[in-house]
């Protein structure tokens, strides 16, 4: 195993006198929650899969989008392939704008942008032999050209290595093709004439592979790639996709919730949380760096190959709020373990809502320790970690140091009053209206750019701890 | 069975009936789990760490039979089978259902889904099970199951009780999954890959609650997984599994820093991880074998670096009963020094 | 025996194999008696003629029987004896007065009831097979076009499926055909009719399957390549759509074959005197003190055809049923 120390990119450096290849702005994906003509009649509440995110992606890098389930990288990544119309926002390949092009200019667009799909045993049709799965983008694009210029709806300049001469056949250059391709992503060429279920799910993946070079794309969406595949088997693919890169000047958008797979083959990464983009940098920055709690904690979290790495590190802590009616200002701040003191931090005073304005209590500067009580004793309640229990104890067990002065603690101390009624409902209710809901982490949405520390380029950091940086 | 191991499995053998004729999936398996140890099995797809738990439990189906071995719990004989066939010491399947499965020994599946009935609420399927267990009424059933739902960590359970299992997120339903495991108060729990299907930050909260209840219950566990990091994160002993067969055994540290076998130094390698940089992972080279088609000599051969011509003769053997040893005549004196290097094709 | 709703879910999501069918069938051998009886009734149907003057069976030339021709055959009437040897009400001939040259005996009319039942066979089996194909052409258009693009055209095509359910079978069909003969009542008009009657089951079993495999990341991963919608249609979901309906039409002839006999009674089926098992079945009904064989051989033969169906449809669901596949 090669340790390097350098920075060094993994992919040809990005042209950077190019546009970017692929630009997305705001893009955001809502899905109704009931369907049918009845609902869009009397309206329906909608999952938020996909909520303001903007990012580029520069020809011949890696981007990955990590994050866990619910996250919406999928969604975001189907969304940018036109398998789903975004609600809102901008996509913009090639320098041409997908959300306002018509069907069958977006079909041709195809040609390339083409995904790589997760599950090798559920993407690959059990009936087709694997000549026929790798040649049907071609034959879905009317491929090979017969001449320079290309077919009506050819996307701009033709790829030579898709145009055929008079004494080429039209089965016989796909087929060749076919075959060039299953050599290329290492597999034997007469795995031609077999039908997937005939392989493992590593050559599966390799077949999936060919398929998407087929037409000569220049931008590959990988949707966990890996995933299913065994640990030994997973460098081999991960392998090839880079080479396969480097020989063909690929552009990659690599979905991930695995943090090894996206430290070991991303340029840059983007970490996405309940339909946010809440980090975005170049990969080493972003892995040695991380500016958001989310991060850290997923970094935290991943079991380490090595027992003597044991210990409690778990920092996230709770559930995942549903999508449907996401938390307000960041959403993270219901999980978050640095979650900022209400008072701290101005507001940009923007349409603060009328509840917020009276009943904001004006800042408290409890010191952090008492802060950190505080916030462990409300996220304990939030999360229902005890029944009914005695004040005193609780007093104890949370706020060993005394609980905080003034008006917090008069909240605090009938908070515990409430739990020991058997009131929990009452009290969860009353600390986070209090302490979390006033905190400008809920009433605003983060988004910073911070000093790059390993590795240049810009970082992206949607926490208000980097306001001031 | 020395005193305080408190199962043993020994030289189990299954096969499945195929098509195209009798698969070998579990190959001369042995190993003990003592009280409070954490015992993990270890293996890609295809090694037949699934088989074993099946044989164990003798949940195995139609095309699966136990071609031999035993398999003790306390005073238990679970199988027993040889040649000759079935011992009658062996339980009958009314006896492992009244006194093993569920009620002293517990399993937790993967899948959540296929374990809980959708058409029940959570709360009565877990009563259900504890009052069946542990001959309680079914107010008492209900007090425990609420207690025990509150100590995996379910929120409310008093309300949860009457929720049904698509209600629960899936962090939630392997924690009600445990929680009916632990409600039986078992000796033993075999979990098999309770956590591939969750993400990274909830198989953290699962495994921390799983070392707590082991500290505070003494609950032994077998788990079954394919994620070495779980396996650094949880386990106790180690079983590292290859085509039928296990080629390391030992204590979680000696596997992972002065491991002997090179499948599971090579495995340990696979593992990509987030916290260096790494410029080219070279990975094994080949893929497992199929199980009709097992190498001679070592099953690992094919693949190995560390591959010798004696490689190709000898079937290394494994010595259960040792703290910590590897199927490998690397380290055993079978004259792999003096044997020539196998040349290995590189993919 | 099975009924739509076990067919939809038993049988096994990962799409037929032929051989797979074809091996499950030789194993199972009620399966492959269900198999070799339709067959031969089907063989008989297409195939065979009677010489009048031996009344036995023979197999005539292919190109005369061939499917084309089938329709305009079916109108014929049966060769009938010329009538100075008529001779109404005689029995089989292993009874007493039964004689060779009708083995089967005479009907009212004095026909030979064996030319009667063979020919009859062609009705019978033939609607049977032509209106459940039309069926399944018209329920596989609707079923897989609402379920694939789902939203406004699904809901159309399904209520429009489900207003044609839920009116009584005979009643349309009986509608059906005097609306559009005008009061001519006949076979291809059943045909038709039962076709209407038969597909929105049809539509209603793809549909559930298309919904499935749309979801299924191949056909992704095709619209995500480029490919059109309706290539979509064809290469990837019919294609794996397909093992429930192939249940359910061995199924429908049998049912098929009776209604046909309803039809047939009430005059709206086969027209006299072509020959349908469930008319001369009907027919018969009131002579079954006095002449009992007329009801005995097309009620065996009904039987016989409808088990052999059956058999092998269950045979068919059996082998793509992965639980039971051994």
């Amino acid at each position: 195993m090669n340790i390097q120390n350098s920075t060094s990119k993994k992919s040809p450096p990005p042209d950077p006198a190019g546009d970017p290849l692929l630009k997305t702005e705001g893009v955001t994906k809502h899905f109704p929650v009931k369907t049918g003509f009845i609902a869009d009649l009397l309206g329906t509440e909608h999952v938020h899969a996909v909520d303001d995110v903007s990012f580029t992606l520069d020809r011949g890098e890696t981007l990955a989008v990590v994050g866990e389930s619910g996250c919406g990288k999928s969604t975001l990544a189907r969304t940018i392939l036109q398998l789903e119309q975004a609600t809102d926002g901008s996509i913009q390949f090639k320098g041409q704008e997908l959300t306002e092009l018509p069907d069958r200019k977006i079909r041709s667009l195809r040609q390339d942008m083409q995904m790589v799909f997760q599950d090798p045993k559920s993407s690959l049709n059990p009936r087709m032999s694997v000549g026929s799965i790798v040649e049907e983008p071609m034959k879905a694009h009317d491929l090979p050209y017969r001449n320079a210029t290309g077919g009506a709806d050819s996307p701009g300049d033709v790829d030579e290595e898709l145009v055929a001469d008079e004494t080429t056949g039209t089965s016989e250059f796909r087929r060749e093709r076919a075959r060039e391709l299953l050599d290329l992503v290492g597999l034997s060429s007469d795995s031609y004439s077999r039908y997937p279920h005939e392989f493992s799910g590593g050559q599966q993946q390799r077949i999936n592979l060919a398929r998407a070079l087929s037409t000569n794309p220049d931008l590959i969406i990988f949707d966990e790639p890996v995933s299913a595949l065994d640990v030994s088997v997973q460098a081999q693919v991960l392998n090839k996709i880079q080479e396969i890169q480097e020989r063909m000047g690929l552009t990659y958008l690599v979905i991930s919730h695995d943090m090894g797979v996206v430290r070991y083959i991303a340029d840059r990464v983007a970490v996405m949380y309940l339909g946010h983009l809440v980090e975005l940098g170049e990969a080493e920055e972003v892995f040695e760096n991380p500016q958001h709690p989310y991060t850290e904690g997923l970094l935290e979290a991943i079991p380490r190959p090595d027992p003597r790495k044991r210990g409690a590190r778990n920092s996230l802590e709770g559930e995942v709020p549903s999508p449907e009616d996401p938390p307000s200002g960041c959403r993270f701040r219901t999980r978050c373990p640095e979650l900022i003191q209400p008072g701290v931090g101005e507001i940009t005073p923007e349409g603060l809502p009328e509840r917020v304005a009276q009943a904001r209590l004006d800042t408290y500067e409890m010191d952090d320790e008492k802060w950190q009580s505080t916030l462990r004793f409300l996220r304990a309640i939030e999360r229902r970690e005890f029944a009914s229990e005695d004040a005193d104890r609780l007093k104890q067990e949370y706020f060993p140091g005394g609980i905080p002065g003034g008006e917090p603690g008069g909240v605090v101390s009938e908070a515990l009053t409430l739990v020991q009624e058997g009131d929990t409902e009452a009290a969860a209710t009353l600390l986070t209206n209090t302490f979390e809901e006033n905190s400008i982490c809920a009433l605003e949405r983060p988004e910073y750019t911070v000093e790059a520390e390993i590795e240049g380029g810009d970082h992206l950091a949607c926490c208000h701890h980097c306001r001031d940086q | 069975m020395e005193s305080d191991t408190l199962f043993s499995v020994d030289d189990l053998a299954t096969e499945y009936r195929t098509d195209s004729g009798r698969i070998r999936a579990v190959d001369d398996v042995s190993f003990d789990v003592d009280a409070g140890e954490i015992v993990g099995i270890v293996g890609e797809s295809g090694a037949g760490k699934s088989a074993v738990v099946k044989s164990i439990l003798r949940t195995l189906g139609e095309n699966g039979e136990v071609v031999n071995g035993e398999v003790r719990f306390k005073d238990y004989t679970v199988v027993s089978i040889d040649e000759n066939g079935r011992d009658p010491d062996m339980l009958s399947d009314r006896e492992l259902r009244k006194h093993v499965r569920g009620n002293e020994i517990a399993m937790i599946m993967q899948d959540p889904t296929e374990s809980l009935n959708p058409v029940y609420t959570v709360g009565s399927q877990i009563r259900e099970i504890i009052g069946i267990n542990r001959d309680l009424g079914s107010g008492e059933a209900r007090e425990e199951t609420i207690r025990v739902l509150r100590e995996v960590g379910i929120p409310e359970p008093e309300s949860r009780y009457d929720d049904y299992p698509h209600e629960f997120s899936g962090g939630m339903r392997q924690r009600v999954l445990i929680a009916m495991a632990l409600g039986c108060r078992p000796d033993l729990i075999i979990a098999d890959e309770p956590t591939t299907a969750l993400d990274v930050s909830v198989e953290g909260q699962i495994l921390e609650l799983i070392r707590d209840l082991r500290d505070d219950y003494g609950t032994s566990f077998v788990w079954v997984t394919h994620d070495m990091g779980v396996v650094a994160e949880i386990c106790d002993r180690v079983n590292v599994m290859y085509l039928g067969k296990i080629v390391e055994q030992g204590p979680v540290d000696d596997i992972f820093h002065n491991m002997q076998h090179p499948y599971t130094d090579a495995l340990i390698d696979s593992v990509l991880s987030p916290d260096e940089r790494v410029e080219k992972l070279e990975p094994i080279r080949g893929v497992m074998p199929s199980p009709m088609d097992t190498p001679d000599g070592c099953r690992f051969h094919t693949r190995c670096p560390d591959a010798r011509q004696a490689c190709t003769e000898i079937h290394p053997e494994l010595d259960a009963s040792a703290e910590h040893d590897a199927a490998c005549i690397k380290h055993d004196d079978y004259g792999y020094e003096q044997s020539k290097p196998l040349h290995i094709e590189r993919e | 025996m099975a009924t739509t709703q076990n067919v939809d879910q038993e049988v096994s999501s990962r799409g037929a194999s032929w051989r797979q069918i074809v091996r499950h069938i030789r194993k199972d051998s009620t399966a492959f008696f269900g198999m070799v009886i339709t067959a031969v009734a089907c063989s008989i149907a297409i195939f065979a003629t009677v010489d009048a003057n031996l009344a036995t069976l023979t197999f005539g030339q292919f190109e005369n029987y061939a499917l084309a021709n089938v329709l305009p055959v079916l109108q014929n009437p049966v060769r009938t004896p010329p009538p100075t040897e008529l001779d109404p009400f005689l029995p089989p001939a292993f009874a007493e007065e039964g004689t060779w040259a009708h083995p089967l005996g005479t009907d009212s009319l004095g026909r030979d009831y064996f030319s009667r039942i063979v020919y009859g066979s062609r009705i019978s089996i033939g609607v049977g097979i032509i209106a459940t194909t039309l069926g399944l052409v018209a329920g596989i258009a609707f079923g897989a076009v609402g379920g694939y693009y789902g939203g406004y055209i699904d809901d159309a095509l399904m209520r429009f499926m489900e207003t044609v359910r839920s009116i009584p079978g005979l009643v349309i069909i009986i509608v059906f055909t005097m609306f559009v003969s005008g009061g001519n009542p006949d076979i291809r008009y059943a045909i038709v009719g039962m076709a209407i009657v038969t597909a929105p089951t049809f539509a209603r079993i793809i549909r559930s399957r298309v919904l499935s495999v749309r979801e299924l990341d191949y056909v992704d991963a095709a619209r995500a390549a480029g490919v059109r919608d309706r290539n979509i249609i064809y290469r990837h979901i019919l294609p794996n759509s397909f093992a429930p309906v192939l249940v359910y039409s061995t199924l429908h002839v049998s049912y098929t074959i009776l209604a046909v006999a309803t039809l047939s009674y009430l005059g709206y089926g086969a027209q006299a005197p072509t020959p349908d098992w469930g008319a001369m079945l009907n027919v018969a009904q009131s002579q079954i003190h006095s002449h009992p064989w007329l009801s005995l051989w097309p009620g065996l033969s009904i039987f016989f055809t409808i088990t052999g169906l059956n058999l092998f449809g269950d045979g068919i669901q059996d082998a793509l049923n992965p639980k039971i596949r051994k």
